[in-house]
């Protein structure tokens, strides 16, 4: 059912007031706060309405519930994992993905003030032990080599003055990831002088 | 990057591996949807 919103003035009250109802109903006189008070038609208008499919209250009131997101009925999830970074090298962290699920994204944070200027960070989706048959085909081993499946954060420069801070990655699609697969982090540090720790938190889609 | 460089998987050093990427345009939703229908 359509819905139409008129704004009424009241004179009584000196402010206006807010009156919901049905497409094709008469437009609202009276004042819903009280009955009794004194509305100046002249100045009621329809400053909005829902569509036709939207639900309604006893009231006439769109019903708007209160959705965490719109998830498409799969439930969120973020998931965190603190890592600790060796200096000078590359640190690849992998998470094996146990049940089926749509990545989105995540976030980093460097939790310490150790990372310098040409340290990265990537993010992928690989697969490790030929979860999809296709190591033949790029003559990979199982065991030893990696089947990249796709890199959602690459060359990611760590800006050192931003320790304390998530650096977000929301896509405005999903990625869906097979059990088996892995998540891999992988912290390109080129500074000498100390390790580091990140957190990286990923939200998902189960 | 230097070649050189350690690298660490999950905390242990290893040596570098063959890396493979799916090519451009791969269609992986019909993969997707081949290895689901396998169960």
């Amino acid at each position: 059912m359509k819905v139409l919103k008129y704004r009424l003035w009241c004179t009584t009250d000196s402010v206006w007031e807010e009156v919901w109802t049905p497409d094709g109903d008469p437009a609202p006189t009276l004042c819903p706060t009280n009955s009794a008070h004194t509305v100046d038609g002249v100045l009621t208008s329809i400053t909005g309405s829902t569509g036709g499919a939207a639900p309604v209250n006893d009231g006439g009131a769109p019903i708007q519930a209160p959705t965490f997101e719109d998830t498409g009925g799969l439930h969120p999830r973020w998931q965190g994992y603190l890592y600790n970074v060796t200096k000078d090298s590359t640190n690849i962290f992998d998470e094996l993905v146990t049940t089926e699920k749509q990545l989105r994204g995540g976030w980093y944070e460097v939790m310490d003030a150790n990372s310098v200027v040409g340290d990265y960070i990537e993010e992928a989706v690989v697969d490790k032990d030929d979860v999809l048959g296709l190591f033949a085909t790029y003559g990979l081993t199982v065991g030893v080599d990696v089947l990249e499946l796709k890199k959602y954060v690459k060359t990611e420069y760590i800006n050192p003055l931003v320790a304390g801070q998530r650096q977000l990655f929301i896509a405005k699609s999903t990625f869906l990831i097979m059990a088996g697969l892995y998540t891999r982090i992988i912290y390109h540090s080129v500074g000498t002088v100390n390790d580091t720790c990140i957190k990286v938190t990923t939200l998902t889609y189960e | 990057m230097s070649d050189t460089k350690k690298i660490f998987v999950n905390g242990k050093e290893v040596q570098p591996c063959k890396k493979a990427k799916l090519p451009p345009g791969f269609d992986w939703a019909a993969l997707v949807k081949a290895k689901q229908a396998e169960g």
